[in-house]
């Protein structure tokens, strides 16, 4: 009988990562989110200051264009409404985006050092805390100057809390799959950019009438709807909020369960 | 003091391509088809042992090195594995080109277990081993591979490891180098480390191991004292394929039987491996069946993948005398192995006088195995000697 003719046992092996030690773990998400950041600015005249540098014109450029070249659609501190949607988007955005590669783009690790394999999607995402964190001081700043600063800015802090769960939720299922369908890295691209025009993040809601409901479905609302709360006078949306947070813990449910199951595979895969 | 690496009935099993649809990724289905590469593999390592792995390529050695690694899981049987190991497998796998040898240094530390207390306290031995403090603070990326390696070994071996696995590790810089990282290693493992690893190099088996294993197909072919198990290598090598007849291929008539080998050195013994080089005594007693006419013996080497190495016919005699049925004699060959490294086969034949009949052949009686000449490459051995004249 040759090796292939027997069929397969139930798996009995232990899983091969350590005891888990959650300081040591959360040691390694510490070393290689910074080595994240390290590699970011690496090589670059400006270094770190690209973080604030960056946000800056990116505030600049908006605040020009809507509130000269479109109208500033009846909205009060148009900029910042503009800003508040955009900075926590392209924050989630990144962050699930290279949590989703994490897995792949650490393939020469893993296949080396028997690591605890969720330390990737998890760094990547908080390596992309810092300019999130610039960008937000950035946005603060705005705040205070068009003088619409109040202590709803606080909502900021549940706001980032959102933004890392969410993207770390979805960055885990992406990893996960994007191990064995290099597709998908294609998909969460034109998908976010669905995603970005579906988020009302340069105009209102409500100008769209009873499609608005409908924008409630793409759970970046709930994140935005914080982060507005926090630097505008718009209410918070709980219906949307209600529904993004719901979604992340289901996202982070399935992906973990996932993940769990590949992970002892992906060294053979990636 | 238990051991520092169990393997217990360890198997792994490799989904194909095909496999690889959307119902696998929910973890059923699809997996009845795909290849053992491992199957039932039961391995010890005890703290302060040497065991060495070999066997063909594709026979399973780099994917045990991984289970024990702890990269991949296996697919069945049980692991035990220390905290701290040092995978001296593509050292510096983990560097990133555009970070300082520091920084790596740091990562890669991190990475292997140490705290970053342990890494600050032995940042400056670290790099003093690997002799880069000059580049220390360059990008790896202006390393050239051998200053990578040497930094990337240099992190492993200071880790404290339990265990080290070694993937035909001295294969990295140069001879002092080298030098260093085995006297390191030996210091490791008095301080009782143990030793995983896997080689061609079978003079380095029979040096470095306490034990060794021999894998062919994902299955253990044999296990225990290293010259045992080399041994058993070179007669699996040395199930060499067929080169063709020594003289017609029909069977022989069977009017002779070849009986017991022996294959000696010049003090009557029977090395595992002969040096390249050494006067090889074979004698291999031969019997006859029936009465038989005068008969003329024949021998072949022949090497797995390489095939005949060197064939002789004795047509200028001596011959085997004509004998009655029952009768013995020992054929007694003299051959110079001007061999490299490896397991050889020993064909040989007896026929009538005019080649006309084969009275006994047989394509194994016998394996010699070489030791390896360090330095040397090809399937002979010239015995090469070097002086160098000054005016």
């Amino acid at each position: 009988m040759t090796a292939t003719e027997r069929s397969l046992p139930r798996r009995v092996a232990a899983s091969i990562v350590r005891k888990p030690s959650w300081r040591h773990n959360l040691g390694l998400v510490g070393v290689l989110a910074s080595k994240n950041i390290k590699l970011r600015y690496k090589r670059t005249s400006l270094g770190i200051a690209w973080a604030i540098a960056q946000p800056l014109v990116q505030a600049t450029v908006l605040t020009v264009v809507f509130s000269r070249v479109f109208g500033t659609a009846g909205v009060e501190h148009f900029g910042l409404y503009v800003l508040s949607g955009v900075m926590p988007f392209s924050a989630t955005s990144s962050g699930f985006q290279s949590a989703t590669v994490s897995v792949v783009e650490n393939a020469g690790l893993l296949k080396k050092v028997a690591l605890p394999r969720l330390i990737f999607p998890v760094s990547a995402v908080i390596g992309g805390l810092v300019p999130f964190g610039a960008a937000l001081a950035v946005l603060l700043a705005i705040t205070t100057l068009e003088g619409a600063l109040s202590i709803d800015v606080l909502l900021l802090v549940p706001g980032v809390l959102l933004v890392v769960t969410l993207a770390t939720s979805a960055g885990i299922l992406g990893a996960a799959l994007y191990v064995r369908m290099r597709d998908i890295r294609f998909l969460i691209e034109s998908g976010m950019l669905l995603l970005f025009y579906a988020s009302a993040v340069f105009y209102v809601p409500e100008r769209l009438g009873g499609l608005a409901d409908w924008l409630r479905l793409n759970p970046m609302m709930g994140v935005l709807t914080v982060f507005r709360a926090a630097v505008t006078d718009r209410p918070i949306d709980w219906t949307a909020l209600t529904y993004t947070l719901g979604l992340t813990v289901i996202l982070l449910a399935v992906g973990l369960t996932v993940f769990r199951r590949r992970a002892d595979d992906f060294a053979d895969l990636v | 003091m238990s051991a520092v690496f169990v393997a217990a009935g360890v198997g792994k099993h490799y989904a194909s391509q095909r496999a690889s649809s959307i119902r696998s990724l929910l973890g059923r289905g699809g997996r009845s088809d795909g290849k053992w590469v491992l199957r039932g593999v039961d391995a010890e390592v005890a703290p302060g042992e040497v065991l060495g792995v070999i066997g063909r390529n594709g026979a399973g050695k780099s994917t045990l090195l991984k289970i024990a690694a702890g990269v991949t899981a296996p697919t069945e049987g049980t692991v035990r594995r220390p905290d701290r190991i040092a995978p001296l497998i593509e050292v510096g796998a983990g560097f990133h080109p555009e970070l300082s040898g520091r920084e790596n240094v740091y990562v890669n530390g991190r990475l292997l277990g140490l705290g970053a207390r342990e890494i600050a306290a032995r940042f400056d031995e670290i790099v003093e081993f690997s002799g880069l403090s000059e580049m220390i603070d360059e990008s790896v990326r202006s390393y050239s591979s051998g200053m990578y390696m040497r930094l990337g070994f240099s992190v492993a071996i200071h880790t404290d490891p339990e265990l080290l696995i070694v993937d035909e590790v001295l294969a990295v810089g140069d001879l002092p180098f080298q030098a260093k990282c085995l006297d390191r290693i030996s210091e490791l493992r008095e301080g009782g480390a143990g030793i995983l690893f896997v080689s061609h190099n079978l003079t380095a088996v029979l040096n470095l191991a306490d034990r060794a294993m021999l894998l062919e197909r994902g299955d253990v072919r044999a296990a225990g004292d290293p010259y045992d198990v080399v041994g058993a290598y070179h007669d699996l090598l040395a199930t060499a394929p067929r080169v063709g007849p020594l003289g017609e291929d029909a069977p022989p008539s069977g009017e002779l039987r070849f009986g017991a080998v022996r294959v000696l050195d010049e003090d009557g013994n029977e090395p595992m491996l002969f040096r390249p080089g050494q006067r090889a005594h074979l004698e291999i007693d031969v019997s006859a069946t029936t009465d038989t006419p005068e008969g003329l013996v024949g021998i072949r080497i022949v090497k797995e993948g390489t095939g005949l190495v060197a064939g002789w016919r004795a047509d200028e005699g001596p011959y085997v005398p004509s004998l009655r049925a029952g009768e013995q004699v020992t054929l007694v060959f003299e051959l110079d192995l001007n061999l490299s490294e490896g397991g050889y086969a020993v064909e040989a034949a007896i026929a009538r006088r005019d080649w006309s009949v084969l009275m006994e052949h047989r394509h194994r009686v016998a394996h010699i195995g070489v030791a390896s000449r360090p330095g040397t490459a090809g399937i002979a051995d010239v015995a090469p000697s070097l002086t160098i004249r000054t005016r």
